[in-house]
């Protein structure tokens, strides 16, 4: 397993990477050092899981595991903790009041608004459903800093797609106006791991983000897929199975900002126009576009 | 006097399940009620599209067990193309879906339901936690701790090495009609072939004995949790030749259980066409209006305020009867277990099938064609059609329909596993399977129904994708 002292390695050698300074990188080891470790809650919304699958998944900058463990103390998320029903809720209220503008809020899944967020009940007090967008109105001022997982917190994605029935909303809208600091969006569906690793890690050494357009940490979402595809030199592909650039076939990379050619995916054994599919935009605040597929020759 | 106890919510299963009981004066339960309570409304989505967008967006009803969506949606609308796929396509969907099934039962096992028999390190997000009939020592519990992050790793490799063929998980990329977009080669196979190294001797030394640990120390779950003796498989990883690892059919118990119909295979029937045209829908007491309807086809929109109603969770049934569907179901309809039903005998016979799945994985393999024909281009996408496909998630049975006309989607239906094992009460009032299998538990601290966690873990909940979907 990742070592405390791989990681302080591992943050020394990529301060640059995080845009750390020195004072940033010292607060970093600081709250390593310290002995309650900083708090996490994470709220699950209207969302698949994927984007914990592949938090599960991560080894880079450090596993899931030794995040959590080691790294932060993970007071809330519905898919690990040992408790349940109205102790899991009480936990939550717990952490929330005790380490009030102290913890890190993450959001994974959009968050419905329709119908007063009954769409979307995450558990009960006293008897009375909470709803999700109860809880995010009510978290999200007091947290030190919130995190949009995945592209359906960061822009309503596939949950809030069509017709949108349950009135999904991107987060940062729904807290806008109430927070000190902007809500730090990470898109992706699901969100890649490195990414949320990295924010989280920088917001725990104070880093002041410098958020693009699109919400997003700039120096993560630095240029579009094309731009480093290792087969935008190739021949055009008429059909899936050649090897050549997946332009004509629906690839959505020149209009997708994201790290996979050079992240990859699952630590690197694959992405996917590596495995001959093109992209399909699922980073990008309109996606899921419709055609989502590639036409190819026979449309 | 019966009281009331809710749990809400249910915590480590995927998405948002609550659950009320009524327990006797003795703590016995008498009655048991299971909530969906996230409802997305993906119907909406699919209407109007391409009806190969269904091979990317259903996978996103479920990030934990994405991969059975894809391939259900890409073999209904291969069906309803007219197109079929190489056998070297079929051995690459069975490889991508075996390992996530591996990944999946592993993280059952260890990270969602292994908490509910032992204590974790005394430390978030392991505390607080239920402080009832806890049966280990702390020896034990250490050993299991060390099992529960070594199986993160393992899970995480199951992903990694799906993703050879899947181009990334969750969410595969490479499913297209006609085949598979990522070819074998001579180093992805050999790639493949060394995690199935590590991970068969873990899941034969390590997690088969961590559970029949589990089950000697808690021996009396065997006759705890039984549900409906009635279990439903759609059959899954066809060989190619004709055959599946896992047979379709179904299984009607006379007895409370397999056991006691021993040696009675003539419980078990082939699943028929009729019987998948029997598969209807009650939403009697779901959120949506309308009444009942053949699968999906009515009750479509959302009704919050509905009286009687009380989950997301619509309750599919089969001639009108309730089936329990998942790993148990697969395995005893396949022969390949004969223990009963029960809450341990649903955490073993995943672990043997896991087994099972890891190693057939090994023939798949081998018997892939470096030659290119994992893909074969369709040249022609007819205007309108309809299909239909039938699979096993690592949860149960898993169906999709689609219709479409001038190349758009008007009809969109799946029937998902927690559909069946979560659902709600049905038109007759019978009880979904986890709410029967609730019925005649004991729980010792009303304030920690550590039990009744043990019973519904069991099943495995996915409620993302047992409230999904679709319908026109």
């Amino acid at each position: 397993m990742f070592t405390r002292r791989d990681f302080l390695k591992w943050t020394g050698r990529s301060a640059a990477a995080l845009g750390l300074s020195e004072l940033g990188l010292s607060r970093l080891n600081q709250a390593l050092a310290a002995e309650s470790s900083p708090p996490l809650i994470w709220l699950h919304g209207s969302s698949c899981s994927g984007c914990s699958i592949a938090a599960l998944n991560a080894v880079t900058p450090t596993t899931f595991g030794d995040l959590v463990v080691n790294h932060v103390s993970t007071k809330y998320d519905s898919l690990v903790m040992a408790a349940g029903a109205e102790l899991a809720i009480r936990t939550m209220d717990d952490a929330a009041r005790a380490n009030q503008g102290r913890f890190i809020l993450v959001v994974e899944g959009g968050v419905p608004t329709a119908a007063g967020g009954r769409y979307c009940v995450i558990g009960e007090r006293g008897g009375v459903p909470i709803t999700l967008l109860d809880a995010v109105n009510d978290l999200g001022p007091r947290a030190a800093r919130v995190i949009a997982l995945g592209t359906c917190a960061s822009y309503k994605g596939v949950a809030g797609a069509g017709a949108n029935p349950t009135g999904v909303r991107p987060l940062g809208d729904v807290l806008a106006g109430r927070l000190a600091r902007p809500v730090i969006n990470v898109p992706g569906c699901p969100a890649p791991p490195e990414q949320l690793f990295q924010v989280v890690i920088g917001v725990l050494a104070g880093g002041a983000y410098k958020l693009d357009a699109d919400g997003r940490p700039a120096t993560c979402f630095p240029h579009t897929v094309h731009f480093t595809c290792p087969r935008k030199h190739l021949p055009k592909a008429t059909a899936f199975g050649e090897p050549g650039c997946l332009l004509d076939l629906g690839c959505r990379g020149k209009v997708t900002t994201a790290m996979c050619p050079r992240h990859k995916w699952n630590n690197g054994r694959n992405w996917c126009a590596a495995a001959g599919h093109p992209c399909i935009g699922c980073a990008m605040p309109d996606f899921p576009v419709s055609p989502l597929t590639p036409t190819g020759s026979y449309t | 006097m019966s009281k009331r106890i809710t749990v809400a919510p249910v915590t480590r299963v995927e998405g948002h399940l609550s659950l009320q009981v009524d327990v006797s004066d003795t703590g016995r339960v008498i009655a048991a009620w299971a909530s969906g309570t996230m409802f997305r409304g993906f119907e909406s989505i699919m209407l109007g599209r391409d009806p190969r967008d269904a091979i990317h967006l259903t996978q996103r009803i479920c990030g934990v067990c994405p991969i059975p969506h894809a391939r259900t949606a890409v073999e209904a609308v291969e069906r309803a193309f007219g197109v079929e796929v190489s056998g070297n396509a079929v051995l690459l969907r069975n490889l991508v879906q075996g390992a996530g099934l591996v990944s999946d039962h592993l993280l059952h096992f260890y990270h969602l339901a292994l908490l509910d028999y032992v204590h974790g390190p005394s430390m978030p997000p392991f505390t607080p936690a239920f402080a009832v009939d806890q049966r280990f020592s702390q020896a034990d519990a250490d050993v299991f701790a060390d099992h529960y992050v070594v199986a993160l790793e393992m899970r995480k490799m199951a992903q990694e090495m799906g993703a050879l063929f899947a181009g990334k998980l969750p969410h595969v990329m490479t499913y297209a009609p006609g085949g598979v977009t990522q070819q074998p080669t001579a180093e992805n196979v050999a790639e493949f072939g060394r995690y199935l190294d590590e991970l068969i001797p873990f899941v034969e030394d390590v997690y088969i004995p961590d559970v029949m640990r589990v089950a000697q120390v808690y021996p009396e779950y065997f006759e705890i949790g039984g549900g409906p003796p009635s279990l439903l498989s759609f059959g899954a990883f066809p060989d190619g030749a004709g055959g599946q690892l896992f047979e379709a059919g179904k299984y009607t118990g006379r007895g409370r259980s397999p056991v006691a119909d021993r040696g009675a295979e003539r419980h078990v029937f082939p699943l028929t066409g009729a019987d998948v045209a029997a598969i209807g829908e009650s939403v009697k007491h779901s959120y949506y209006g309308g009444g009942q309807g053949r699968a999906g086809r009515a009750g479509a929109a959302p009704s919050l305020d509905k009286p009687g109603a009380y989950s997301w969770v619509k309750a599919p049934r089969l001639d009108g009867q309730v089936y329990q569907v998942g790993p148990l179901a697969r395995m005893v309809i396949s022969g390949n277990y004969r223990g009963g039903l029960s809450v341990m005998d649903r955490l073993l016979a995943k672990a043997y099938e896991t087994e099972k799945v890891a190693v057939a994985m090994r023939e798949w393999l081998g018997g892939l064609a470096l030659d290119g024909s994992g893909y074969r281009p369709v040249t022609a996408m007819p205007t309108s059609g309809s299909g239909y496909a039938l699979s096993e998630a690592p949860r149960g049975a898993l169906a999709h329909w689609v219709e479409y006309a001038g190349g758009k989607v008007t009809g969109y239906r799946i029937i998902t596993p927690t559909s069946w094992n979560a659902s709600p009460r049905d038109d007759r009032e019978a009880p979904g399977p986890i709410e029967q299998a609730l019925v005649g538990v004991q729980i010792a601290d009303r304030s920690q129904p550590v039990e009744l966690y043990r019973v519904i873990h069991s099943f495995d909940p996915c409620m993302g994708c047992a409230v999904h979907v679709t319908v026109v």
